[in-house]
């Protein structure tokens, strides 16, 4: 019995042991387990490159007013508000060469309902600048704005500044003697003698302010002197990057304010005056002062595809500081100085702002569409569309590009675009250049061209599997240790080591080892744009770029652009990878298909949660 | 850190840990069951209302020696439970930040046992196998309206996260303790058991939504929480009634 009792107990000892035993297996279940919020309120970034006209790179402003380079900007016009940094922020600034503009998230402009605001810049040291923007899409889209140095004008601009006497009657408020003001070309740096611009105050004239009120000297006065800068710009190739507003444009009045037709502008010459006496501004006059401006010889007609010729007809617009808008002041005539032989375009000038003679092609009624077919049903494929204006001297001119697009077609898809060309019309009855590249590569896939795009079949391309291609996975990290999952049409840069660390571009204060948005012949980045692949249930940004893309025994510097949530202070995160062995034998440890691919990890650890993109067209003209 | 899955963890825990607080207080009551002397035959029949941390439930029973030291048993047990509108403080004390969650817990078997007394009393050990209807849904969202930069997100917007546990085994073994017959002596009788079903480490969906997506990677961190969880433990205390003779 005792035995009996025994094993009793022996068996009930073992149970509750066995069942009491699984309690004590249970791990915290939330040990090591985050929540993450994805800062996407705000659409995908667009970008607006702001750069030196005349270095092609950034600004080059004093650090200690504008510390890491950075200058603050604002943005106005009647949607402003609507405008935000990535990180929801509504205070902006030029970063390393770039401003980062979102919407909230489900705000989708259309060509219809369009988002418009302008971009206020004005650093000292450049002209300020006051640049529309019109989106019609949610999608990213790239600007351009490049700004003119006063210290380092564009090729051929000149810069005057002096303070001729002017004499005012105190009875009727007008000079008494004619002022007449020639451009200084001493300072240019062309190399030869460019066109000048003559300013001429008539007798008889009031100096107004910018309320129209005459400007009166102090009792007892009756001279002094009319502190004058004047920034001439022929159309050379730097000066057209800095055309106030860009030379495609919607915003052109007349002068009632009656909106005219969408369409490019062809400048012959831009003048941009301020007058000052004491600290008041001439702002007006009371009968409009004459600015003749030479034309340069070469200078084509567009209406004529000849250079300008003596009784050729031009338009003068004029355009206020901080307006977005061009009116169209008047029709001129050129006509040949009898004493210089040089052709002179006359403008009749009523106030004071930057006024310019060009003249205006209207814009195709249909936007640019553009048709991509990726075949390839493994993988996505990038493409870098570049859009040519032809000349006879140089087909394919980097002035003379028109457009460019990064586009990702998925895998197998079509895809028939135009907002990835901002609904770009382009100009009736002009022949282009279109070609197609992939990344990373120089050769065109395909050209096509010259011809019309107006109305004519869209262009197209249809990319077949290549063998060649390798896929990395890319990982970005927050410094919360999570991943982050890259918006869409995120760029991603890659440039030889070697050759970025060797490369030193700009001038003075903005000199720098060269950065992807920098705008210069032969910027030796590469630019892929992020794709996503789902990988063991879990989506990964993957890029994909041709086997000849990165070479053997190179080390390549691999970029992203971050919002850091302060400001627009978008910044650039690099990874400098090891040694290339053979990039085309890099097995993929991930399970990505493909015959060459590998898991590269981009890495970074700043506290930033947006990633953001940086959209410059890298095509090889 | 501590965040919304503490309230999957807790209705997880609950099925584990809750079961371990009742043995004490049902011990005496099934010991006034036991030692009964077998005088039924083997065809004897019986019905139980369980009360367990599975749910509640009803058992027939029906012996299958004529010594009575097997017991067959089937039957099933089921619990549902709505948890709504449960918060929890995803930030600190010093800057909460309150998710508030939404549960569907069902807690059930449906199983088939055979009850041996070795000794011929009311000490028994139990094997078996069940269909398990254990499950767990969970829905939760921010409470309150979250900042990026300027910008007001309301919690719509933030997103969600969506849970569900469930067992990777749906016929689970089962093995247990116990005193106190089935087909009582009596016409009633009240019996205690303790045992475990393993079901394989839990199987866990987890998705979030909208800016809460980057957190959908945590499933992997769940799923290796969870996964020594293999164990669901049942208490049970049976109201038994022999309905044959």
């Amino acid at each position: 019995m005792k035995i009996y009792n025994s094993i009793k107990v022996i068996i009930l000892t073992i149970g509750i042991a066995c069942i009491t035993s699984v309690f004590y297996t249970c791990k915290n279940p939330i040990k090591d387990f985050k929540i993450s919020i994805k800062a996407s309120a705000t659409t995908p970034p667009s970008t607006i490159q702001v750069y030196d006209v005349t270095t092609n790179t950034r600004l080059n402003v004093d650090p200690a007013k504008y510390p890491n380079g950075n200058v603050p900007i604002t943005i106005s016009g009647k949607d402003a508000y609507q405008i935000y940094t990535p990180g929801g922020f509504q205070t902006f600034s030029v970063s390393q060469g770039q401003i980062l503009i979102s919407l909230r998230n489900g705000i989708n402009p259309t060509v219809d309902n369009p988002i418009e605001f302008n971009v206020n810049i004005d650093p000292d040291g450049y002209l300020p600048i006051t640049y529309p923007i019109k989106l019609t899409s949610a999608e990213p889209t790239n600007f351009q704005i490049g700004m003119v140095s006063l210290s380092n004008l564009p090729k051929g601009s000149t810069v005057t500044t002096t303070a001729p006497p002017v004499t005012i009657d105190t009875v009727t408020k007008k000079t008494t003697t004619p002022i007449v003001i020639k451009t200084d070309t001493t300072n240019n740096t062309g190399g030869t003698p460019p066109p000048v611009a003559i300013v001429t105050v008539p007798t008889g004239t009031q100096l107004q302010d910018k309320d129209g009120k005459p400007i009166e000297l102090p009792a007892g006065d009756t001279a002094t002197t009319l502190t004058t800068e004047l920034v001439f710009f022929p159309p050379t190739e730097q000066a057209l990057n800095s055309f106030p507003g860009g030379l495609e444009t919607s915003n052109i009045q007349d002068t009632s304010g009656n909106d005219l037709k969408e369409g490019t502008l062809a400048p012959a010459g831009w003048i941009n005056i301020d007058m000052k006496i004491g600290n008041t501004e001439v702002k007006n006059f009371s009968t409009p002062i004459v600015v003749n401006m030479e034309v340069d010889p070469n200078t084509i007609n567009p209406n004529t595809d000849v250079p300008y010729v003596e009784g050729d007809s031009i338009n003068i617009y004029s355009k206020s500081e901080g307006d977005e808008n061009w009116v169209l002041e008047s029709v001129a005539g050129i006509i040949k100085n009898p004493s210089s032989g040089k052709l002179e375009i006359p403008m009749s000038v009523s106030h004071l702002s930057v006024w310019a003679a060009a003249n205006f092609s209207v814009s195709c009624s249909t936007r640019f569409t553009l048709n991509l077919t990726n075949d390839d049903t493994e993988n996505s494929s990038n493409f870098l569309i570049c859009i040519y204006t032809p000349s006879t001297s140089n087909p394919l001119a980097k002035g003379n590009l028109v457009k460019s697009a990064f586009i990702t077609v998925p895998a197998g898809a079509n895809l028939s675009t135009t907002t990835e060309f901002n609904n770009w019309k382009p100009t009736a009855g002009r022949k282009y250049f279109v070609q197609f590249f992939e990344p990373g590569n120089q050769t065109p896939l395909q050209s096509i061209g010259p011809t019309e795009l107006c109305g004519s079949t869209p262009p197209s391309y249809t990319s077949t599997p290549s063998p060649n291609k390798m896929v990395f996975k890319v990982l970005i990290r927050c410094s919360n240790g999570n991943s982050v999952l890259l918006p869409a049409g995120t760029k991603v840069y890659y440039v030889d080591n070697t050759v970025y660390n060797n490369m030193i571009v700009g001038t003075g204060n903005a000199q720098h080892k060269v950065d992807p948005s920098d705008n210069i012949p032969g910027n030796p980045w590469q630019t892929v744009i992020a794709g996503v692949k789902s990988i063991g249930g879990t989506n990964f940004n993957i890029i994909t770029l041709p086997s000849t893309a990165l070479l053997a025994g190179s080390n390549y510097r691999f970029a992203v652009y971050y919002d850091t949530g302060v400001g627009s202070s978008g910044s650039r995160e690099d990874k400098l990878f090891p040694e290339m062995v053979n990039p085309s034998q890099i097995q993929d440890p991930t399970g990505l298909t493909g015959p060459t691919l590998t898991a590269a990890q981009l890495e970074s650890y700043r506290g930033a949660v947006t990633l953001i993109p940086v959209t410059l067209p890298t095509c090889p003209f | 850190m501590k965040k919304i899955t503490t309230i999957f963890l807790l209705m997880t825990i609950g099925i584990f840990v809750k079961a371990q607080e009742q043995p004490a207080s049902t011990n005496p009551v099934s010991a006034t069951s036991v030692l009964v002397e077998d005088k039924l035959g083997s065809h004897a029949w019986g019905v139980s209302l369980n009360l367990t941390t599975n749910g509640i439930g009803l058992e027939l029973s029906k012996t299958l020696t004529a010594n009575r030291k097997l017991v067959a048993r089937i039957g099933g047990n089921y619990l549902a439970y709505d948890l709504k509108d449960f918060p929890y403080n995803n930030g600190s004390k010093a800057k909460p930040q309150y998710l508030i969650a939404n549960a569907n817990i069902v807690l059930g078997s449906i199983g088939a046992y055979i009850d041996w007394h070795p000794f011929g009393n009311a000490f028994k050990l139990t094997g078996g196998a069940a269909y398990m209807l254990s499950n767990i849904k969970a829905l939760a969202q921010l409470r309150d309206s979250t900042l990026q930069g300027v910008i007001n997100i309301p919690p719509d917007e933030v997103g969600q996260i969506n849970a569900e546990i469930k067992p990777s085994i749906n016929i689970a073994p089962y093995i247990g303790i116990g005193f106190g017959r089935a087909i009582p002596k009596n016409r009633v009788g009240v019996s205690f058991e303790m045992g475990t079903y393993y079901m394989g480490s839990p199987n866990v969906d987890f998705s979030c939504t909208k800016m809460l997506e980057p957190t959908s990677s945590m499933k992997t961190v769940l799923s290796d929480n969870l996964s020594p969880n293999q164990w669901l433990p049942r208490l049970s205390l049976n109201i038994n009634i022999r309905i044959s003779k």
